[in-house]
Order: structure tokens, then sequence, then C-alpha cells
């Protein structure tokens, strides 16, 4: 191991704990009850987070996702205990917002984000082939933004109180799940009354989001520092999550190859395409996936706790405005926020330019 | 000749991304402009935002009117006493009236899966579980799902056959048979 280590400079047993802890930890929650291929979605569990607030209508997804808020939680902990806890931002929140918004209405033109597309590709759907290649192009596209000078400005300093925001918040989620005020809906059927004991959720929210705050885990991160700067170690943290996600999808028989009969899935791989390369220019530009958005948010980060408001606001928008897709394939709405969103991230990439 | 290739694609990429933005914008419009030509031919404001919002929303259906009621109350006694044609002809007539009301749907596949129409049921199936998702949900009491398994299975058997393959409408069929094999999959959507 220590010859990989020479070999691959910046990979520590933090990012292999990182890879391999998601990929099992993910599929055991399907196990435990959370939706098939669904062990981990930030899109999906977004959606529900924003239904079980009262943000849109749809009374099949609506459940407060202990996961989301264990990752937002055990990033900050862990940033505060090492001191890594400083908040920051740059002088482009609303593009954070918007930036952040659009990561979403991509994954939910595929039915997922990144980490799902992993966690579906590796349980043998195939209808995640197609938006893989679209993730990568999206982050070549955006990291040749970033070559040619693409920058949101300078980060600086913040108010402490701006930097902890959005753990609050995930604080306050999790004692509004405990505690169920009559505001907070539950969905009684759907997707959104599948879940894992919330005791397992929020331990594996948190755990993971310590091992996330320090490995620097992120799906768009990887492949944008092996894109940029040659960089692998990150890389084999992701190789090591599917590897081991396909090992455990294998061993508790949710492995199941096919194209046709996928759970949450559809068939139209050119708009599941477009989706992630969305996804994946906007992560970029952002300065990672939307799980990590939930990690820096954790860390003090003021830019990535307004992404994650721009996201909450697309997981209510998305259903509201009849723009997630369904097995029945996308919808017209769907169709154009995407073109909508590849026309803004791309102006945004060959305008905001230092 | 790569180094080449590259030097080319950074010189054009701004173009190209000048481009793809602009292509971004017309195809977003004209799809804007074929959703509105739509709804007006269908006379309701945003039939996607409409129909399928119902749907979306769990499914939930509005209180029945008593004349619904009755006349699936019809549709069922006439599939209990095998009355097929019966039961088509009352449920196409009760889809005329209430074309979102899921179960016309469920009992005219019924029918049909009874005359051995399993291409047919299989079309009626998939209106159906659009129209309310919660046909193939566990915790619900609308649920078909155990139903909704064994034809699938037997679709997919029948499927493979060339008597299918060389049906016009076989492609309808599949989408309708794949539609129904995801749904019954379950995952987040």
């Amino acid at each position: 191991m220590s010859k990989l280590f020479k070999k691959i400079p910046g990979l520590n047993w933090s990012i292999i704990a990182t890879g391999v802890s998601f990929g099992i930890l993910g599929v055991m929650l399907v196990e435990f009850g959370n939706p098939k291929n669904t062990g981990v979605c930030v899109s999906c569990f977004l959606e529900s987070i924003a239904g079980s607030m009262g943000m849109h209508h749809n009374v099949r997804m609506m459940y407060l996702r202990p996961e989301i808020m264990g990752f937002v939680i055990g990033a900050f902990v862990l940033a505060k205990i090492n001191g890594d806890f400083r908040p920051t931002a740059s002088p482009a929140p609303m593009l954070n917002f918007v930036l952040g918004f659009f990561t979403i209405v991509g994954s939910a033109m595929f039915i997922g984000c990144p980490i799902k597309l992993l966690f579906r590709f590796s349980a043998g759907d195939l209808t995640a082939v197609a938006p893989i290649f679209g993730l990568v192009f999206g982050v070549w596209v955006g990291i040749t933004y970033m070559r040619k000078g693409f920058y949101l400005g300078d980060v600086a300093p913040s108010s402490p109180i701006g930097g902890i925001v959005v753990t609050i918040l995930a604080l306050l989620l999790v004692v509004f799940l405990l505690y169920k005020p009559s505001f907070i809906i539950f969905s009684e059927r759907g997707p959104g009354a599948v879940y894992a004991p919330w005791y397992i959720s929020l331990g594996v929210g948190l755990f993971i989001g310590v091992l996330a705050q320090r490995s620097r885990f992120c799906i768009v991160g990887s492949l944008r520092n092996m894109f940029l700067a040659g960089d692998a170690s990150l890389l084999v943290g992701l190789t090591l999550m599917i590897l081991f996600a396909f090992i455990a999808a294998l061993v508790t028989g949710q492995f199941h190859l096919g194209m046709y009969d996928q759970p949450g899935s559809h068939l139209a791989h050119g708009w599941s395409f477009l989706g992630m390369f969305l996804t994946g220019l906007a992560s970029v530009q952002l300065g990672g996936c939307p799980f990590r958005q939930l990690v820096l948010s954790g860390e003090g980060n003021v830019d990535a706790g307004v992404s994650v408001l721009g996201m909450l606001a697309a997981g209510a928008l998305v259903h509201n405005w009849a723009i997630a897709s369904s097995s029945a394939g996308p919808t017209p709405n769907g169709k154009i926020a995407v073109l909508v969103g590849m026309a803004f991230c791309i102006g945004v990439g060959l305008l905001n330019r230092d | 000749m790569l180094e080449k290739l590259s030097d080319l694609m950074d010189e054009w990429f701004d173009r190209l991304s000048w481009a793809a933005l602009g292509v971004s914008i017309v195809a977003a419009c004209f799809l804007v402009y074929t959703n509105h030509q739509e709804a007006a031919a269908v006379g309701v404001a945003n039939p996607h935002a409409s129909a399928p919002r119902f749907a979306l929303s769990g499914g939930i259906q509005p209180q029945r009117p008593k004349e619904l009621e009755d006349a699936l109350a019809g549709a069922r006694k006439l599939l209990e006493d095998e009355k097929f044609p019966e039961v088509v002809s009352t449920t196409e007539n009760i889809i005329k009236q209430y074309p979102k009301e899921s179960f016309a749907y469920v009992y005219l596949a019924r029918a049909y899966t009874k005359q051995d129409q399993l291409e047919e049921s299989l079309k009626h199936y998939r209106q159906a579980v659009e129209l309310n998702p919660d046909l193939v949900d566990r915790k619900s009491p609308d649920r078909i799902g155990p139903e909704l398994k064994l034809i699938v299975k037997k679709a997919v058997v029948k499927a493979r056959t060339k008597e299918f393959k060389d049906r016009p409408d076989s492609k309808k069929v599949l989408k309708a048979l794949y539609y129904l094999q995801r749904r019954l999959a379950g995952g987040c959507e």
C-alpha cells in the first residue's frame, strides 16, 4: 500500500476509507430500507426534504432524509475539531445559488445526482452509462473554462454566523425529524415513505460526512483534479467506491444487469447525457459536486451554503414545475430547463473570466 | 498530431461554446413553442404541467362523483360476470367522460387480459399507472402490483415471439412493457 501512496501523491487513508465506506454503506442503506438503487442521492433526498418542508406538492416525495443532515453536521464537527472551520465567501452569491439550482435540474433529468449515478451503474443499471459520459464531458468543458480564466472572484473571510447557517438548519431538521411538528409532512406512500431507520441513516450520514471532510471526497473533484493536474488521488477513492458498491450489490443480491427494468430510470439516454453534462459543468463552476457542497457548507463555506439553498429550491421547483423525469421519460419542461441551464452555465463560463 | 488537435480545439473552444449557447437557447425556445402549440390544440394552459402534475402529486384521486362510482361498480360487476366486451364498452365510455380515472383503465386492461389480448392490456395498464403511481406502491390499498407482475412476466415471454415482433404496434407495446417493468422495480421518483 505504501508503494501505491508513493506512486500517487496526495493519496491517503482517508480517501481510501471514504471510497470503501461510501460504496458499502450506500448499498447497505438500501438493505435497511432506502429506495432501490438509492442508498444515497443528494438530489432525490433534497427533493424529499423540500417536500417535507411543504415547498412542493408531490406527496410521494416528502421525508426529512437524515443522511443529508448527517453529511453537514459530520463535516462541521470534524472541521471544528481540526480547526478547518473557516467561514469564507466569494463575491458571487447569486451565481452560486443559480449554479446550485442547475446541478439539481440536471440531476432531476437523469433521476439522480452523480453519487446515485455511480450507485446505479455499480448495481448493473446500463441506463447510467450515457450519463457517465455526460458527466465527464461536462467536467472537461468546465475545466477548459477554468484553463481559459474562469473565475468567480476572490474568496474572503465571512462572518462566523454566515458560515454556520446550513449546519443550524441541518440540526433543526434533525429535531423536526424526531419530534415531527405538524407543519412537517411525511409521505405515506411512494419513495418518500421508503427509508432506513432514522438512526442508521443519520449515523451513516455523520460517518460519511466526517470522512468526506477529511478526504475532500468529491465525484466531480476527482475528475477535475485528474484532468487539470493529473492528480489521481481522489479518483482512487471514486474507483474504490464503485468497486465496493458493486461487490456489496452482488453480495446483497441488488446487482441486476440490464437496461429495461431498472428502478427509477428511463430510456432517454440523450437527455440523461445532457442532464449529467449540465450537472458536471455547473459542479465544476461551483467547485464540487452536490455532495461536496453539503460537506463544504458544514466547513463554513458560505458559497457552498448558498449553493445548498439553491439546490433545495431546485428540489422543490423540479416537482412544482414538472421538470423532474420519471420512468415515463423526461418531461417537456425538464428538457427546456436543461437547455436553459446549459445556456446559463456556458454563458457563465464564457463571461466570468479573470 | 494530438498536440495540433488540442491546439485547434483550444482555439475553437470559445467559438463552439458560443454556438452551443445559441443552439441551447434556440432549442429551448423551439420546445417552448411546440409545448405552447400542443397546449393550444388540447385547450389547456399547459398540458404537461397539469396532467402529469396530478399523477406526480401522488395519484391522490379526488372525491369521485356518485355517477362515476356507479359506473365503476357496474364495470366491476361486468368483469365478475365475465362479460368482457361489455366491460370494454363501459370502461371506454367512462374514460371518455373521466380521462383521469385510473381504475377505468385497470378494468379495461383486465378485460383485455381475460380475452388474451395482452398487448392491449399492457397499454392500458401503463395509462393507469401513469395516472396513479399508487397502483404499484406496496403501501397503497389500491395496489395492483402482484397482478401486474404476472402480466408483465407473461408479456416478457410473448415479446420474444415472431408474432409479437410482426405487430404494427409492437414498439408502443414494448414501451408500455418497459415502463411497467421500471415502475414495478421501484426506485426513487
